[in-house]
């Protein structure tokens, strides 16, 4: 019924299909059947997926508020966003989130599976607390937090006042209002690239600890030899899937600050959001939604070959 | 125990308990303590939140941890509150419960809808040559590079243009994680051994029957992975009914939230009342089904 947990691809659970004799038969029949099936996705994926991709990338080169006629602008709206210096602290609250919140995510992530991957009473129960917060919707997390940190009803100062620290207003302060929207999202995130971590330690088969450890390797270099170069490819897949999130956060920023105080917490996504749906600025809006596109491209590519080559 | 696992000889050096812990008594200790303190930080936040629901509202006002004395009735109370008289109403249109009666049936046809389509579409482009179905395939793929945002605007005017905003199929349509799904079963249905599916034609079914009594039991996991990354990941959307929806009554749950917190600024309690209750489903079914959800998830992390 249920998915494996010991950490294999479900695909391995069947010898692969393809092999040379097999192939031929892959034809079927009826030659039609085969789109057909594939036919009702192809008309959903068209209207809202192809379609708009190729609409947005040609609206980003034009004027268009959402009522009227687009009207020709070339490179206008790209223009716009490197003159606006909002655009700029955007970018740059986007790349500082995702400079700290992927890395810190990754170093808890590896931390607590390394941890959890001995044999240990509560294994589960610590694995599944570890988790939880990923499943939970981010607009009651951010809730629960802005309300921790609420300057008179939250119960951070408090706490804080008890070991002689100033109570302050957080999320009204510039700074730290952005450090606790990062905190908070490593604290909800990581469990998810701990349950992958634990997959990849898991395929890992113990004989190479055993050997190892007959040979006289402590910890430290039984992890730097074995561990972690044999998890490369897991490190690699949540390295490059939580950058890829981390580009576009949003629903944090805009229940906890609404990309406040003035512009402090305001990431590429709540710029699109505010151009698109407060401001109508459609055509500049799909613009700043193909620079996102752009970024997370050249990143992941810049990330396909720098794991590549360390390998 | 003492034995390695596959081999069948004694390690030496290890008289009792196994290799990896013969040596770390204190060690043990210490690792209990850490991840107990991490355990508590994960907690916290979720201990606060029922604390505050417990709390009058006047306490709700104070820098207190605990209620006194705890005032369970507010999880009730704040579920059905709202500043409009709605005692004529049924009991499915009072509160939160359409929110949650919306939430429910939206991800639940969501999740349906796309398992049903990405299992058709990966078969066919697993076992099925057709003209085009290469190129197809890597059109499917390359859209999971493009970030939602892109396509988002486009989405917008053309749901309203069908005359769909505000309607529950704006929330379903748009919102089938197809790409993903496609791929995920394309790359499942490639292990299926082509004979199974040959002797049910031998066997006089046509394809559609093929596909759907011998195909489709066969893919139970990948569905059901499929089924908890979508149904996951439509409970907690937020962008996009947030930017569909109109009407309070068609709310998903994390968009009604947010419009009780802006709307009841001073009603921390309930506030917290109702988010603790929006989660307890989501905990229920975690807490009964720990296993599947997180090999699910492994499973995801652990395609190529």
């Amino acid at each position: 019924m249920m998915p494996r947990r010991d950490g294999h691809t479900t695909a391995d659970r069947c010898p692969r299909a393809g092999s040379a004799p097999e192939k031929k038969h892959r034809t079927m029949r009826r030659p039609g059947t085969g789109f057909l099936f594939l036919l009702p996705s192809l008309i959903v994926m068209g209207v809202f997926s192809f379609w708009p991709i190729l609409y947005s990338f040609v609206m980003s080169f034009c004027r268009w508020r959402i009522v009227g006629r687009p009207s020709w602008c070339g490179l206008e709206n790209y223009a716009r966003a490197v003159r606006s210096p909002i655009f700029w602290t955007a970018l740059g609250n986007t790349a500082l989130y995702a400079m700290v919140t992927v890395p810190a995510g990754l170093v808890l992530a590896l931390g607590t599976a390394l941890l959890l991957n001995n044999k240990l009473r509560g294994r589960a129960v610590y694995r599944g607390v570890f988790f939880f917060p990923v499943l939970v919707s981010m607009v009651v997390i951010a809730m629960i937090w802005s309300w921790m940190f609420s300057e008179n009803v939250g119960i951070v100062n408090p706490i804080l006042r008890a070991i002689g620290i100033e109570p302050r207003a957080w999320m009204a302060d510039p700074k730290w209002a952005f450090r606790i929207i990062m905190a908070m999202s490593v604290w909800k995130g990581f469990g998810y690239g701990m349950v992958i971590f634990l997959a990849g330690l898991a395929a890992i088969p113990r004989s190479y600890y055993e050997a190892a450890e007959v040979d006289g390797a402590g910890p430290w270099r039984r992890f730097r030899h074995i561990t972690w170069p044999l998890l490369r490819p897991t490190t690699l897949f949540v390295l490059v899937t939580a950058f890829i999130g981390s580009f576009q956060v949003f629903d944090q920023v805009y229940v906890m600050t609404h990309g406040g105080p003035g512009y402090a917490t305001t990431v590429l996504v709540s710029l699109i959001y505010d151009e698109a749906y407060v401001r109508f600025r459609m055509g500049y809006a799909c613009a700043l939604s193909y620079v996102l596109f752009a970024i997370i491209l050249v990143w992941t590519v810049i990330q396909w070959f720098m794991m590549r080559r360390e390998a | 125990m003492t034995r390695v696992p596959g081999s069948g000889f004694r390690v030496p050096g290890t008289p009792g308990g196994t290799l990896r812990n013969a040596h770390r008594r204190p060690g043990r200790v210490v690792l209990h303590v850490i991840l107990l303190l991490a355990a508590v930080v994960m907690l916290f936040p979720f201990f606060f939140m029922v604390a505050t629901a417990c709390k009058d509202e006047a306490a709700s006002g104070k820098a207190e941890l605990l209620p006194k004395p705890w005032h369970w009735r507010n999880f009730p109370d704040a579920w059905m509150y709202s500043d409009q008289p709605q005692s004529h109403l049924p009991w499915h249109r009072r509160g939160m419960t359409p929110n949650l009666l919306v939430s429910t049936g939206v991800a639940v046809a969501t999740t349906l809808l796309t398992i049903l389509l990405s299992a058709m579409g990966g078969f066919a482009l697993a076992k099925h040559r057709f003209r085009g179905s290469g190129w197809w395939f890597a059109a499917i793929v390359a859209t999971l590079m493009v970030p939602g945002q892109v396509t988002m605007v486009p989405n917008f005017v053309t749901i309203a243009r069908l005359g769909l905003y505000d309607s529950y199929l704006a929330l379903v349509l748009p919102a089938l994680p197809l790409a993903f799904g496609i791929f995920l079963m394309r790359q499942f249905f490639l292990g299926v051994p082509d004979s199974l599916l040959e002797a049910a034609r031998i066997d006089g079914a046509g394809e559609w029957r093929t596909f759907f009594t011998v195909a489709l039991p066969l893919c139970k996991p990948a569905m059901a992975t499929l089924g908890i990354f979508t149904f996951m990941a439509s409970w907690n959307s937020f962008l996009w009914p947030l930017i569909v929806l109109d009407s309070r009554e068609k709310f998903t749950l994390p968009v009604a939230l947010l419009r009780f917190m802006e709307q009841y600024v001073t009603k921390e309690n309930y506030l917290m009342a109702v988010s603790a209750l929006t989660i307890l489903p989501i905990a229920l079914l975690f807490i009964c089904f720990q296993r599947a959800f997180l090999a699910g998830v492994a499973t995801t992390g652990l395609k190529e």
